[in-house]
């Protein structure tokens, strides 16, 4: 691999992270907005 | 989920500062690509201070009305603001050593960064030390008013009154990044928002997450 | 409200020459800790750390004395006055109250101070003005958060850590404005805007005080 192209590993990388972190994220969101439903429920 | 499109956002805007932010082509400075460090450590501090303004917004609310619930978001946005600002810190640190050979130097935007944390450092000392929670709420909106104060006199007169500091921006200019390239605000902008609607998402989970908390506490007791 | 605040002045200084409490452990704090310096400088101090040790001196002890400002009186009598008048009456009288007391500290730290460690000072005006103003910006700011320490469990710890990150933008601008004084005897340009600055900062805290205080005051 060219020097030059070795900066897009680190985005690849970063990417990676960003996108891992934004699904945990939604997931976290959609839980609570879960229990919120079940508290305005009963 | 409510509210999805500012979460979206954040993540699009993050997203878009990853991929520009170290592909674009940056002026030719002495400290070469790290300079790209600024579309992320200037973020954590702007969340910070959104997240600090909501928090003096919480506290004005609740000292105007008496709602509770208003307590709850100025007490964990200062949570969410101090976790902002202390990577806000260690992030400025690491760039610090490589860039001027020391973690701290005396400058007086770093000093007036450290002290603004402590300031919330300290609301959260006086929280713990009061256990009734309606005067507990009422002492610590009082203190978060004047903390807000503080950090805005901290971040943003002082610097600008001093004139010889290393971090970007003494003098004349804005303290945060002083005169910025062109072609970086096309990412840095971007950027700065995408960090903001962060933090202001992660305050939102937080404050759901802590009104359930009270709710199954309260429903227990009964 | 002049008058309130007049009446509750006067109640306040009238109990302090009764029993000079407050005084007397602040003289006795100020002298022994000059006495220190003076003995861990043995004699051979530069004008810079005169100037440092004058302010931190000074620091400690208004925090001891506005910690004391609000314990005066048990929790009974405190009731019975204040429900006689407003609250802003009695954040002003405070502030007044502790403007002076912190004034006479000022005075009496400074007065040690040239009696161990000598005189360094150029310029008196500008050196007089940061006292002045200093102890008005440490008196605004520390009786403010003296209200808010007393609502809790009133140590002087929380004191301290409620106060010191406070008090930080007055601290160092007078350090700088009493430095240069040390120097020289002229208004530099700088002097007049940190002395714009400390003056603006005194407003807003006591502005903020004024509006805040009756919210802590609600019992």
């Amino acid at each position: 691999m060219e020097d030059q192209y070795k900066i897009y590993v680190v985005v690849a990388v970063l990417s990676v992270i960003l996108i891992g972190l934004a699904i945990y994220m939604f997931s976290l969101d959609r839980k609570i907005s879960k229990i919120e439903k079940r508290i305005k429920d009963n | 989920m409510k509210n999805y499109w500012y979460k979206i956002l954040s993540i699009v805007l993050l997203l878009y500062a990853i991929l520009a932010g170290f592909t674009i082509q940056i002026p030719d400075t002495n400290i070469g690509d790290t300079l790209r460090n600024v579309f992320f450590h200037v973020g954590m501090w702007f969340a910070m201070l959104a997240v600090m303004t909501a928090s003096f917004t919480s506290s004005i609310k609740f000292l105007s009305s008496g709602k509770m619930e208003h307590d709850l978001k100025a007490n964990e946005a200062v949570n969410v603001g101090v976790y902002f600002g202390i990577l806000g810190i260690i992030t400025g640190m690491l760039w610090a050593t490589f860039t001027w050979g020391e973690p701290w130097a005396n400058d007086p935007h770093l000093n007036g960064a450290a002290v603004s944390l402590l300031v919330y450092f300290a609301y959260l000392v006086l929280r713990s030390a009061v256990p009734d929670d309606e005067k507990r709420a009422r002492i610590s909106a009082v203190y978060n008013i004047f903390a807000f104060v503080i950090l805005l006199v901290f971040v943003g007169v002082l610097p600008r009154l001093s004139v010889d500091t290393l971090h970007p921006g003494s003098g004349d200019g804005n303290p945060a990044f002083g005169d910025m390239d062109a072609t970086m605000r096309y990412v840095f902008y971007p950027a700065l928002i995408g960090w903001i609607m962060l933090s202001l998402w992660v305050l939102n989970l937080k404050v759901r997450y802590k009104r359930i908390e009270n709710f199954i506490e309260e429903k227990e007791l009964d | 409200m002049w008058n309130e605040i007049k009446a509750l002045l006067y109640k306040d200084i009238q109990m302090e020459l009764r029993q000079k409490y407050a005084i007397n452990s602040i003289v006795l704090y100020v002298f022994s800790t000059v006495f220190i310096t003076y003995l861990s400088f043995q004699g051979d101090i530069d004008s810079h750390s005169w100037n440092v040790m004058f302010w931190i001196i000074l620091l400690f002890a208004s925090v001891n004395a506005a910690s004391k400002s609000f314990v005066q009186e048990r929790p009974a009598r405190h009731f019975y006055y204040y429900s006689l008048s407003a609250p802003q009456s009695v954040i002003l009288s405070k502030i007044i109250y502790n403007s002076i007391m912190m004034f006479l500290v000022v005075l009496i730290t400074f007065v040690v101070f040239q009696l161990f460690l000598g005189n360094m000072i150029e310029g008196s005006l500008l050196f007089f003005a940061s006292l002045v103003l200093g102890s008005l910006g440490f008196a605004s700011t520390l009786t403010m958060v003296a209200a808010i320490a007393s609502r809790s469990d009133n140590n002087f710890a929380l004191m301290a850590i409620l106060s010191f990150p406070l008090m930080l933008p007055f601290l160092l601008a007078l350090m700088k404005l009493s430095g240069i004084a040390l120097e020289t005897s002229d208004f530099t340009m700088e002097a007049y805007k940190l002395l714009g600055m400390v003056f603006g900062l005194n407003l807003i805290v006591i502005m903020l005080s004024y509006i805040l205080f009756p919210y802590l005051w609600k019992e």
